[in-house]
């Protein structure tokens, strides 16, 4: 009786154990799965995954970029395949994507930790572009229509930019200053600061920069030469604050710079000129999942900008012809402004996660934008009375945007991406749409190919449609608003970890393209181009402890007037990182950008092409907290010229010559 | 002349500096990796008889010069592994080159490190019945178990060629979330 006890004792316990154990292992199995989703979505937050998703997208890094000596964003940016630079007014540099409308200055945005900077004036963001690497987690540059984030409406590119203070893969942020000096008298210092307050956490980064750069230009359009002041004096303060389901952006941030070539191409001959632009943007997300397949985000965005110009825009002695009467301007013509806008949105955003193999986001967005100063003046008389006017003929613009996007696989090798966007604007007759419809095909491990066909659309700036003011290139309030189709292909082979090789495919149909290159000087849509080329990219690690990165594009067909004007077709960048050890880094890079063609009533030869080589050299110590690196940009001290627009100078803009530049950076 | 200057001296440096430099990971997924491995290791259904005294031992094994992320790996790995049941896990570290046949463990983590050692480590393992988990999972040429990898998803990748000598009994569930490695 004892023993039959003992045997069904025996049994139950065995049987209890044996279950026990299953349960732990299906618990553990569940916290597996669970945690691959959580990876899943880390990578695909953190883009990570790039090369899967169905865009054309090319990853910086800080690491490799400080190696490379690189300095600001702008520099950076010019490192992707397809990218290149063009001078506007008052020297402003602007990205140019494959070619698309050099004259345009918001046809790509920037988004920096989420929150979209461009303004409504120019609808571009380039006095952010100064921003020091040293402030960069990483940088994402995103070639054609769209964006990584839906709601954003890329018309031929976008830069995301995650500050290390924000930055996104589930680890804090590194405490660390650093500060740089160099040629042209260029000073920075600064700092990222995180910390745990009241059950959240805080971060911050915080920077000062300066530069006495003056750069010598040939004749401008009343026959003067001489130096341009293209002095800088920048600083930025990023704020986040993290708790729980609520997130708090901020970014303030001041420009303070000399005129360069002028507001209007001329060039001053008053020291005291000068162009402050101060940015204000915030963003208060809330983020809160319904149930395990449904969540939504709310947020909140505001973004400001002022802008103060002075800059004597005509020499002493210059005959007024227009309007008649003719008038003698003795002592010149100076132009000031004091212009501020102001931007609220609210977007309501809900994401369907179905599976891990199909995600819907469905988004509302309305935007609501205003000038709240419009102040703008001529003086005739040295500053001493002024003739006030506004700066523009309308104060608002409303835009409201319901989008969608919807992922999901087709069998295990493929994914299908269908998305979607309907613009109202209160000063755009049509309602504006596009379409974005991609197949990423994962052959195998290591070859992945894409095809997108996607639209976009791009409102005209206010500097295009409503300036009141006599300015060199004149408004057109009857603008519509740019409209491209791209076509797209892409093939990626992985080669090893992070070893690939990458060719990319374009066709761009663009229309109703908007510029002032025409007799009249004044905008209007009549650019009707095709563009299209091709992007390779093929990046190794030869003997595991460098980087051999080369990326050659091409571009054709035309922009403006017919004629491939201020893009060159050929771009290549090439960089060779070498590890010496722990502690010594060696690198050189090496930019070329081949010639560029002018529009058709532009009878000036063709812009030079040119090439210019960098090296640096890095050490890390104190247990590779610390960071010091010296770099020689452009060590050839090759001469070479950024276009300058047809009838403002005869000759092209000069830039730098060999500078030097010692950065020291220290973690905590 | 100045480049002679600047570039001659740089690579004399090169050229005389005979000191290697670590491997390059990625940290999001070394991360995703050592949050991972030790939960598929207790999905191994004969775990406990590859414990002594209620200690997983783990090996990680890593390359000269590769020590500060031999460290970090093994601090994510103690970090991640919860004390689900009565077992402890220890986590080693152990120099590719200082490895021999009496290095017995529960499991091996598997550096970055020339395919020899790595078969050598694997061929242990595979002889004892042990799991190898690599981070690179070309390793599966040198006969390493598993590995995760992270493309448009997580993905634990499992290397089918191998499965049978390894001969481990894992969770039958297990089978339908790896995907199974020709």
């Amino acid at each position: 009786m004892l023993r039959l006890f003992s045997v069904i004792i025996l049994f139950i316990f065995s049987y209890a154990y044996s279950h026990a154990q299953e349960s732990i292992e299906s618990d553990i199995l569940l916290e597996l799965e669970q945690d691959m989703r959580h990876y899943s979505e880390l990578a695909t937050g953190t883009n990570q995954n790039v090369d899967y998703m169905p865009y054309v997208i090319s990853t910086l890094h800080n690491k490799e970029l400080v190696e490379l000596g690189v300095l600001n964003l702008r520099e950076a940016i010019s490192l992707i395949p397809g990218v290149d630079l063009n001078v506007g007014m008052a020297g402003i540099k602007n990205p140019i994507f494959r070619g698309s409308n050099p004259y345009a200055f918001g046809q790509s945005r920037l988004i920096i930790d989420g929150m979209e900077v461009n303004d409504q004036i120019f609808g571009g963001y380039n006095q952010l572009l100064d921003m020091p690497i040293d402030i960069i987690h990483r940088i994402e540059v995103v070639r054609g229509p769209g964006s990584m984030l839906t709601h954003v409406n890329g018309f031929a590119g976008s830069i995301h930019v995650v500050t290390k203070a924000n930055r996104d893969d589930g680890q804090p942020p590194v405490d660390n200053v650093f500060t740089f000096l160099g040629s042209d008298n260029i000073a920075s210092a600064g700092m990222v600061k995180s910390f745990e307050i009241a059950g959240g956490r805080f971060s911050s980064d915080l920077y000062y920069q300066k530069n006495d750069l003056s750069l010598n230009v040939g004749d401008d359009r009343f026959a003067n030469a001489g130096e341009t002041n293209q002095s800088l004096k920048n600083y930025q303060l990023g704020l986040n604050y993290e708790i729980g389901e609520l997130f708090f952006k901020a970014r303030f941030s001041k420009n303070e710079s000399g005129v360069s070539y002028g507001q209007a191409f001329s060039l001053t001959d008053d020291e005291s000129d000068y162009l402050d632009v101060a940015n204000n943007a915030i963003e208060i997300k809330y983020l809160k999942s319904l149930s395990n397949k449904v969540s939504f985000e709310f947020a909140l965005n505001y973004f400001d900008e002022n802008r103060d110009l002075q800059n004597k825009v005509m020499p002493d002695g210059i005959m007024l012809m227009m309007p008649p009467p003719p008038k003698l301007l003795a002592d010149g013509r100076y132009f000031l402004v004091d212009y501020s806008e102001q931007t609220f949105s609210q977007r309501l955003q809900f994401n369907f996660d179905f599976s891990a193999s199909h995600k819907l986001q469905v988004g509302i967005q309305a935007k609501q934008a205003k000038i709240i100063d419009n102040n703008a003046a001529v003086s005739d008389d040295n500053l001493q009375s002024f003739t006030n006017f506004s700066l523009f003929t309308n104060e608002k613009r409303d835009i409201n945007t319901v989008y969608f996007e919807d992922m999901f696989d087709l069998g295990e090798k493929t994914t299908i991406q269908i998305g979607g966007k309907l613009s109202q604007y209160n000063d755009v007759d049509d309602d504006q749409s596009a379409l974005r419809l991609a197949v990423v095909h994962r052959y195998n491990d290591k070859n992945i190919y894409k095809a997108m066909y996607s639209q976009a659309y791009r409102e005209p700036s206010w500097r295009e449609q409503y300036l009141s003011a006599p300015a060199f290139f004149l408004p057109n309030t009857e603008l519509d608003p740019e409209k491209v189709d791209a076509y797209e292909m892409s093939y990626i082979r992985k080669i090893g970890h992070r070893d690939f090789f990458k060719f990319n495919t374009f066709y761009l149909k663009n229309q109703f393209q908007i510029d002032a290159q025409n007799s009249n000087r004044t905008f209007d849509n009549s650019e009707e181009n095709k563009l299209y080329g091709f992007e390779l990219e093929y990046e190794v690690d030869l003997y595991s402890r460098d980087v051999f990165h080369v990326n050659y594009s091409y571009i054709a067909g035309d922009n403006v007037t017919g004629e491939l004007a201020n893009s060159a077709s050929t771009l290549v960048d090439l960089y060779y990182l070498y590890r010496l050890s722990e502690k010594w880094n060696f690198s050189g890079l090496f930019e070329y950008v081949g010639d560029k063609g002018r529009i058709e009533a532009d009878t000036r030869d063709d812009v030079d092409k040119y090439g210019l080589l960098d090296l640096s050299a890095s050490y890390k110590g104190g247990g590779k907290s610390l960071k010091v690196s010296i770099t020689v940009k452009n060590i050839l001290d090759k001469e070479y010229s950024l276009p300058s627009p047809a009838n403002t100078y005869a000759d092209d803009f000069p830039q730098s010559g060999r500078t030097l530049m010692i950065r020291v950076s220290k973690e905590f | 002349m100045t480049i002679k200057r600047f570039i001659l001296p740089v690579l004399i440096v090169m050229l005389m500096h005979f000191e290697c430099y670590a491997y390059d990971y990625d940290p999001l997924l070394l991360r995703a990796q050592a949050t991972l491995f030790p939960k598929i290791v207790l999905l191994d259904q004969d775990v406990n008889v590859k414990i002594k005294s209620r200690e997983l031992l783990v090996l990680v094994l890593y390359a000269k010069n590769d020590l500060e992320n031999a460290g970090l790996t093994k601090e994510l790995i103690e970090k991640k592994y919860k004390h689900t049941n009565k077992n402890k896990m220890i986590v080693k570290l152990v120099m590719y080159d200082d490895f021999n046949e009496s290095m017995n463990a529960t499991a091996y983590f598997l550096l970055k490190g020339p395919g020899r050692s790595v078969e050598q480590v694997s061929n242990h393992a595979q002889g004892s019945n042990r799991i190898t988990f690599s981070y690179d999972y070309n390793d599966f040429e040198s006969n390493a178990l598993l590995s995760v990898i992270m493309k448009e998803k997580t993905y634990i990748y499992l290397n089918k060629k191998a499965l049978q000598d390894y001969g481990i009994n894992f969770l039958p569930l297990f089978y339908k979330i790896v995907k199974v490695i020709e």
